[in-house]
């Protein structure tokens, strides 16, 4: 009886939560844990090594952008208010299924999508989050409408079908773990044949690791005997290959072959395939499955535990190693645990707010100890951002810049190390801020980016990308150039902002010095912006034939290259003055915006890399705030006009000449059309 | 200065727009000679030309002959044409004249909600009222799977619906068949026999 | 009339000029940017960037603009007059002038694709070979016939004698070396074969119980395939009429002076001065994902007798006598593992192919220059001050 109820349930594809009720005491998936997971289980746990997504990461990582996915956050609150990491979680869900199955890990951002799939539930939010049993009821619909609103495009799909699509493969991809670790707790009753018991040294029941070193026999006997399908050895397989069902998503076995012959990683069904087709199984390969039943043993022993974990981490971390595959683990585990982007942020709002003081109480001692105490901090930060970059670097053996989200990070410490340089050829605490205020702002989007993606942010690159060479060159150039760029905006945001409240009004030093400062930024932009935009081109025609195929990616970054050269153009030209050019290079700030997340968004082209509504939102509002400095900027021009008319009745003598540049000059600003 | 330039040119564009418009007779000029790399064919059928296939059946509704799948053994109707069971769906039918008609088995872990939940559920599919729990004590029961299966029987202006729901120890099993209203005719004594032929497997 | 011809100069060399253009690049740029969700980039290309002159559609009013194109040559003439001949010397502005002499090798370098290039592609499955490249968008009309040797004569009608045949109009198309006129009518830009169902009518004629049914226009304009029909009208006026379709795997075939003339509709072909033999098309994934990791054709590159074998890869193309080929696309989508894979090269003929890479040397060299000098400069200021 036991026996097909443990069938029907991996028919499910989730034996675990479908032990019968008769049963529930003795079943090896039931149960909670007693204590919480020891310090050093987390570690041997997180450094195990697995195949997703195209490469090699630790299991932190994979538990880490999992729960990320299904969360929307890496931590989760148990029903018993226990606050779990996110390998944490992974490891209930791998050994206490069915407490896993109560945790409230699937968020779900709109009710109406509840209520699709036919729920009622009174003591919920809008948006909220649910447990797997507390969605159970309604799958069957939510795979129906699933289906229904798979075959619509992206763009297509209203957000409630796009939700409902996404919580369907979040639902499909927790079945796919729940009980994935079946295998390693459930005991095969071996039954009364002869044969078959000698086969297993008279064992009544054996763990799947035997069924698997087995196999081959196993099916021979099955042959021998005339392919009897009610024969005890084709029961056998049988229960095998449903248990290797259960078993197919993680690749947490690394194959006894070199990198080179065989590039995936293997699961515990394959294992179980590969025995029953060819015979062959590495005995590497039985231990490995030998240590998963006997980690599944001692769940509730923690010495027992982590002995057997170290064991099945030597096992497979000696194999990786052997292929050239472990190398990194141990540096992408310490990435992730320094938190240095947590740490930078955190740093970054401090020089923040130093410098906010520091413009309210300038003078004296304070305002050097505040100026020095920023500087400090947005040094500090800057450093462990790069020392961040450096190691992604490292882990991925590529140049800093190859997703968005690191465009994110990579923009930032530019920012701030050009906005350091500035402060130190001119110190006069302006640049200082700047980086501080673009620091903050950076990360928290980058941050932001991440949950919102929810991928993992290392990821394979498509075929086109996988060039160092343009990634270190065009990309990072262009990215470079998005970085000073910005900081020009922002430093020109800086100068009208401070026109409009009037602050320092009387010093017109200050303002020739942020204009300076700005224009230099703005040079410094050009020149990447420019070479990074043709070098795209020249890449383009390595690799498509066409220098430029007015693909939105490129118009944008054009649209960035001609929006700097109308401001130094206009410049020279003297038809904007020091205000005009403040509200331009303001103005230029969302046309980086637009090309380096809008056209994206677009939905066409051959950059477009997918993307969510979150991004759309912050995105419009950066633009309507930036927009809405430079209307403050005009106001402000037209204010100071009028102030100095009202002052010097014969002030207004005519515009400068084309020759004279506004740089120089020191006079209010004054726009010629 | 501008504007004229532009109109120029825009004056020249139109010009050679115009002269770009085609005759009606022409007379071909270019001839080249190539390898018949591809072995030019003179006999292909407009079908073959135009790759087009003679019409057959949907592929997705792939026959499935055994009597059984996933954890149960089962007789099925006349009629009705096994389909790929799906992740939900351990046993999956298609039935009725023009194949319109859903019937399926699916099963949870637990008591799935509750029966009376669930048969709520069902009703609401159809936007129908819930049934109070008297309804449901009036509903008919039969023998499935060695327990008393709930069957609803549920019709809305378009649709009808069989549903049945098999609470038993640890999990909850639900036969349910869905289809426009004249597809279902005949139905009923084939979705009882189909239920009541369900069996645990081994 | 000086002083006209010296006003002309001036307003051509001014850097009012400059940023009006400057401006009017950005706007077009951006119109076809957004232009692209709802029309497609071959449409949009066409419109903005080719043009000289174009109407946009704002939704509320019509607003013309002068097209990409225009604004370009203007802006050449003022990069040349400005940027260069009319520049005051020194070492303030060298930077400057190279920069501009950059710019203007890039903007040549655009003229001359534009202009003098030829783009398409030749699509193989392991084995095939060939020593033509065709077309993504544009059509042409074949008469085949047998040459003997293997070999075939084409006699070829480009797209604009016969495109516009639709409407109830024909087009009559004759040779001397032909034993019939050809008429071709109902010429659709997108259209499909169907067979004829007894449930319906249709208002084209039906040949072997199969119609052309014509399609919208989609906005990608590769997917859009053209249709006609065609009669062969010998000289005792015989008719035998048939449906020619774009992608059609074998030509219509009439018998005329006892002999088989195969009539096909086809991509734009074009010679190519060697052949490519694809040998081996090779797809690999990233390990257990469907992410392309590497796509790459070993090729054998035949030529007057010799030969010699060649990989093309992504980001890796063959640059050979003026043509370049790159790895572009593979298929079909749906093959399974085993299926026979076809490899799709693009080819392009781009005499001003490397141009691009050379100005963006001279650019960075100018920008460097102009801006590291000023750097230097506002350094000083920066020192003296403090």
């Amino acid at each position: 009886m036991i026996r097909w109820k443990n069938l029907l349930a991996i028919a499910l594809g989730a034996a675990a939560l479908c032990i019968p009720a008769a049963a529930q005491h003795d079943s090896p998936s039931q149960g909670t844990r007693q204590a919480a997971w020891s310090e050093q289980t987390l570690d041997l746990a997180g450094r195990l090594p697995i195949q997703d997504g195209g490469r090699v990461k630790p299991l932190s990582t994979y538990a880490s952008f999992t729960l990320l996915r299904l969360n929307g956050k890496r931590s989760l609150t148990t029903p018993a208010d226990e606050k779990l990491g996110a390998t944490e979680w992974l490891l209930d869900v791998f050994f206490y299924p069915h407490a896993a199955a109560d945790y409230e890990c699937f968020l779900v951002e709109n009710r109406e999508v509840i209520a699709a799939m036919g729920l009622k539930f009174d003591d919920k939010k809008a948006r909220d989050r649910f447990s797997f049993f507390e969605l159970q009821p309604g799958f069957e619909r939510l795979y129906d409408l699933a289906d229904e609103y798979k075959h619509l495009e992206d763009s297509q799909r209203t957000p409630v079908q796009q939700q409902i699509v996404i919580l369907a493969s979040n639902v499909s991809l927790f079945f796919s773990i729940v009980g994935h670790l079946d295998f390693a707790r459930i005991e095969i009753p071996v039954g009364a044949d002869p044969e078959v018991r000698a086969l297993f040294d008279g064992q009544e029941a054996i763990g799947y690791s035997e069924l698997v070193g087995k196999a081959k026999e196993l099916r021979d006997i099955f042959r021998r005997t005339g392919e009897d399908r009610t024969s005890p050895a084709f029961a056998l397989l049988g229960l095998g290959g449903e248990l290797a069902r259960s078993a197919e998503t993680l690749a947490l076995v690394p194959p006894a072959a070199s990198a080179a012959d065989e590039p995936e990683w293997l699961t515990p069904s394959d294992l179980f395939w590969i025995s029953y087709e060819s015979g062959q199984i590495d005995d590497e390969h039985i231990a490995t499955l030998t240590a998963f039943e006997a980690i599944a043993k001692h769940r509730d022993d923690e010495a027992g535990f982590e002995r057997e974990l170290g064991g099945l981490l030597a096992n497979t971390s000696g194999l990786a190693d052997a292929r050239g595959e472990y190398g990194k683990i141990g540096l992408e585990v310490n990435y992730y645990k320094s938190k240095l982007i947590m740490r930078s942020l955190v740093l970054f709002i401090l020089a923040f707010l130093l410098a906010a003081f520091l413009w309210l109480f300038p003078k004296g001692r304070v305002g050097r100890i505040l100026h020095g105490g920023a500087s400090g901090a947005v040094l500090v930060a800057t450093l462990l951002l790069c020392a961040a970059i450096t190691i992604r670097c490292m882990i991925r053996g590529r140049p800093p810049v190859s997703t968005l989200y690191e465009t994110l990070i990579f923009v930032t410490a530019v920012g701030a190390i050009v906005a350091l340089i500035t402060e130190l050829i001119n110190r006069k605490r302006i640049a200082v801020s700047t980086a501080a205020f673009l620091g903050m702002v950076g990360l928290f989007l980058a941050n932001g980016y991440e949950t919102l993606d929810k991928q993992d942010t290392m990821p394979s690159l498509v075929a086109v990308l996988d060039t160092n060479f343009w990634l270190a060159t065009h990309v990072t150039a262009i990215t470079i150039g998005y970085s000073a760029g910005m900081l020009a905006a922002f430093l020109a945001s800086a100068y009208l902002l401070a026109k409009l409240v009037g602050f320092r009004r009387t010093e017109r030093g200050f303002y020739k010095n942020l204009a300076r400062m700005t224009y230099g930024v703005l040079a410094f932009a050009i020149i990447f912006s420019t070479v990074g935009t043709i070098l795209g081109g020249v890449w383009a025609n390595d690799s498509w034939g066409r220098f430029w195929g007015w693909d939105p990616k490129e118009n944008g970054a054009l649209l960035i290259v001609l929006a700097q050269l109308t401001i130094l153009h206009a410049r020279m030209g003297g038809y904007l003055r020091e205000h005009g050019i403040a509200m331009a290079t303001a103005f230029h700030g969302t046309v980086i915006a637009f090309s380096w997340f809008g056209t994206n968004l677009l939905g066409v082209g051959l950059h477009s890399y997918g993307f969510t509504s979150g991004i759309h939102t912050a995105l419009w509002t950066y633009y309507y705030v930036q927009w809405g400095i430079v209307g403050l900027g005009g106001v402000a021009f037209l204010m100071e006009r009028s102030r100095i008319a009202a002052s010097k009745p014969d002030a207004k003598k005519a515009p400068a000449t084309a020759g004279e540049i506004a740089v120089a000059s020191t006079e209010p600003a004054t726009q010629r059309p | 200065m501008r504007s004229a330039g532009s109109a120029a040119w825009a004056l020249l564009a139109l010009v050679a727009g115009g002269c770009a418009g085609g005759a009606n007779e022409y007379v071909i000029d270019v001839k080249r000679t190539v390898q018949d790399d591809n072995g030019l064919r003179w006999d292909a059928t407009a079908e073959e030309r135009f790759g087009m296939r003679p019409m057959s059946k949907p592929s997705s509704t792939t026959e499935v002959s055994q009597q059984s799948s996933g954890p149960f053994d089962w007789t099925a109707p006349s009629g009705w044409t096994q389909v790929a069971p799906t992740m939900m769906r351990v046993v999956n039918f298609m039935a009725g004249e023009h194949q319109e008609v859903q019937c399926y088995v699916t099963i949870l872990a637990g008591d799935g909600g509750g029966a009376l939940s669930n048969v709520n559920r069902w009703q609401d599919q159809l936007g129908l009222p819930d049934l109070t729990p008297e309804q449901f004590d009036r509903l008919e029961r039969h023998p499935v799977l060695g327990t008393d299966g709930v069957l609803l029987e549920a019709r809305n202006d378009s649709d009808f619906m069989y549903g049945m729901v098999c609470e038993l120890p640890g999990q909850a099993v639900f036969v349910k068949m869905t289809g426009p209203l004249h597809e279902m005719s005949g139905e009923r004594d084939k979705f009882l026999a189909f239920c009541t032929s369900l069996k645990e497997k081994g | 009339m000086r002083r006209f011809f010296n006003g002309l100069i001036n307003v051509f060399s001014s850097l009012g000029l400059s940023c009006v253009l400057l401006l009017l690049l950005a706007l077009l740029t951006f119109l076809g940017t957004l232009e692209q969700v709802d029309h497609g980039l071959y449409e949009v290309q066409k419109k903005y960037f080719e043009s000289f002159f174009l109407v946009h559609d704002s939704g509320a009013v019509p607003i013309p603009l002068p097209g990409a194109n225009l604004v370009l040559c203007v802006l050449a003439a003022n990069i040349l007059l400005g940027g260069m001949i009319r520049l005051r010397r020194g070492w303030r502005t060298a930077g400057v002038f190279v920069t501009h002499i950059g710019i203007a090798m890039l903007l040549l370098s655009g003229f001359i694709k534009m202009y003098h290039s030829q783009d398409g592609h030749v699509t193989l499955y392991e084995g095939e070979q060939s020593a033509e490249f065709q077309s993504y968008y544009r059509w042409e009309l074949a008469v085949i016939e047998e040459a003997g040797n293997g070999e075939l004569t084409e006699h070829i009608v480009p797209q604009e004698k016969f495109l516009h045949a639709s409407d109830g109009q024909s087009v009559t198309l004759s040779s001397p070396e032909l034993p019939f006129e050809l008429e071709v009518a109902n010429v659709m830009r997108n259209s499909r074969p169907m067979p004829k169902g007894p449930m319906f009518e249709v208002d084209v004629p039906v040949v072997d119980g199969i119609f052309l049914k014509e399609q919208d226009l989609v906005s990608v304009a590769e997917q859009n395939i053209a249709g006609a029909y065609v009669t062969a009208v010998t000289a005792d006026g015989e008719r035998q009429e048939g449906l020619v379709w774009g992608v059609e795997r074998h030509p219509f075939t009439v018998r005329a002076d006892d002999k088989n003339w195969g009539i096909t509709l086809r991509h734009e072909r074009y010679p190519m001065p060697f052949s490519v033999r694809l040998d081996r098309f090779t797809k690999e994934e990233h390990p257990r994902t469907n992410m392309p990791s590497v796509f790459s054709s070993d090729v054998t590159v035949v030529e007057d007798q010799t030969s010699r074998g060649v990989e093309i890869s992504m980001n890796e193309p063959l640059r050979d006598e003026g043509l370049v080929l790159y790895q572009a696309s593979w298929g079909p989508s749906n093959a399974r593992p085993g299926d026979p894979l076809f490899s799709t090269l693009a080819v392009v003929r781009n005499p001003a192919d490397q141009y691009p890479l050379w100005a963006c040397w001279v650019i960075a060299i100018g920008l460097l220059l102009h801006f590291g000098l000023k750097l230097m400069r506002y350094i000083q200021i920066e020192a003296k001050a403090s």
